[in-house]
């Protein structure tokens, strides 16, 4: 698949994750906020289906899923600071 | 402990070479308000930290500095990639480029290493948390300067999103020193 397209399928990864990142430091300060931690749920559910999509096309984003099928799929280019 | 994930926070697909923005930059990764900076602070209070909100907020801060700083460094090494001889020369890189190479080195925009003595870490917890909330003005009066000098749109665009997240962090510092102040002042019972 195209770079395009890999960059934009991360995109949804990356932007699902910023919101759920965003609302744990809101939490952190106002634990009881039942608002908060409802949209944190939501977050965290968009962003698993996201990385569970990108990870089936592009490859694992952790090495924990790291498929078990050698060679090792972690250490495959691209790494996150390389443009492509 | 941290796991690594294999993905920046906010995307950098920086397509033009520029080292003399390279060089102001640079000073986010290892200047005395950049990322390196923040991280090890934030990181290294935590453990002097009261509380389950105070605890929270420096270790959770903490780790995004730590993208941060990944970033920083990722746009540093993308705006240095395939310089020409010419480039270098050009760009007022040679300094840099003569001990470094295109590699990253924590060093502020003058060329000065880090030093630990760019954070602060006391058993007071007032202290701490007031020393945050200026360090977060500080980067952001920095990333302020970068935006001043840039003119590359992939560059503005990154450096936007870095600038926005120490007003969210400085507020949320804030917030945690006020539920430090209000936790001081309640009556005391024995």
């Amino acid at each position: 698949m195209e770079t395009a397209d890999r960059n934009e399928m991360l995109k949804k990864v990356q932007s699902a994750e910023f919101v759920a990142y965003d609302l744990m430091l809101y939490l952190d300060t106002h634990p009881n906020c039942q608002t908060a931690l409802t949209k944190f749920k939501e977050a965290v559910e968009k962003a698993t289906k996201y990385r569970k999509e990108f990870e089936a096309v592009y490859g694992p984003l952790t090495a924990c899923a790291s498929s078990s099928a050698a060679p090792w799929q972690w250490i495959q280019d691209p790494w996150p600071w390389n443009r492509k | 402990m941290w796991m690594y994930e294999k993905k920046l926070e906010y995307p950098i697909k920086i397509k033009n070479p520029d080292p003399r923005m390279a060089k102001v930059i640079l000073s986010q990764y290892g200047g005395p308000n950049g990322e390196m900076s923040a991280s090890l602070r934030y990181l290294s209070q935590r453990f002097a930290m009261p509380d389950e909100i105070t605890k929270s907020v420096l270790n959770d801060i903490g780790t995004e500095e730590l993208a941060h700083l990944e970033m920083v460094g990722t746009i540093v090494h993308q705006l240095t990639r395939n310089l020409s001889e010419d480039e270098i020369k050009a760009g007022g890189f040679a300094d840099y480029y003569v001990d470094y190479g295109t590699a990253i080195f924590p060093a502020n925009a003058a060329g000065v290493p880090w030093n630990a003595s760019y954070i602060n870490s006391m058993s007071d917890v007032i202290a701490n948390l007031t020393e945050n909330l200026a360090a977060e003005q500080k980067a952001r009066t920095v990333y302020d300067n970068i935006l001043k000098l840039a003119d590359d749109p992939d560059v503005i665009d990154v450096i936007k999103f870095l600038r926005e997240r120490e007003v969210v962090h400085f507020q949320r510092f804030g917030e945690a020193l006020r539920h430090v102040t209000d936790l001081k002042d309640c009556k005391k019972y024995y």
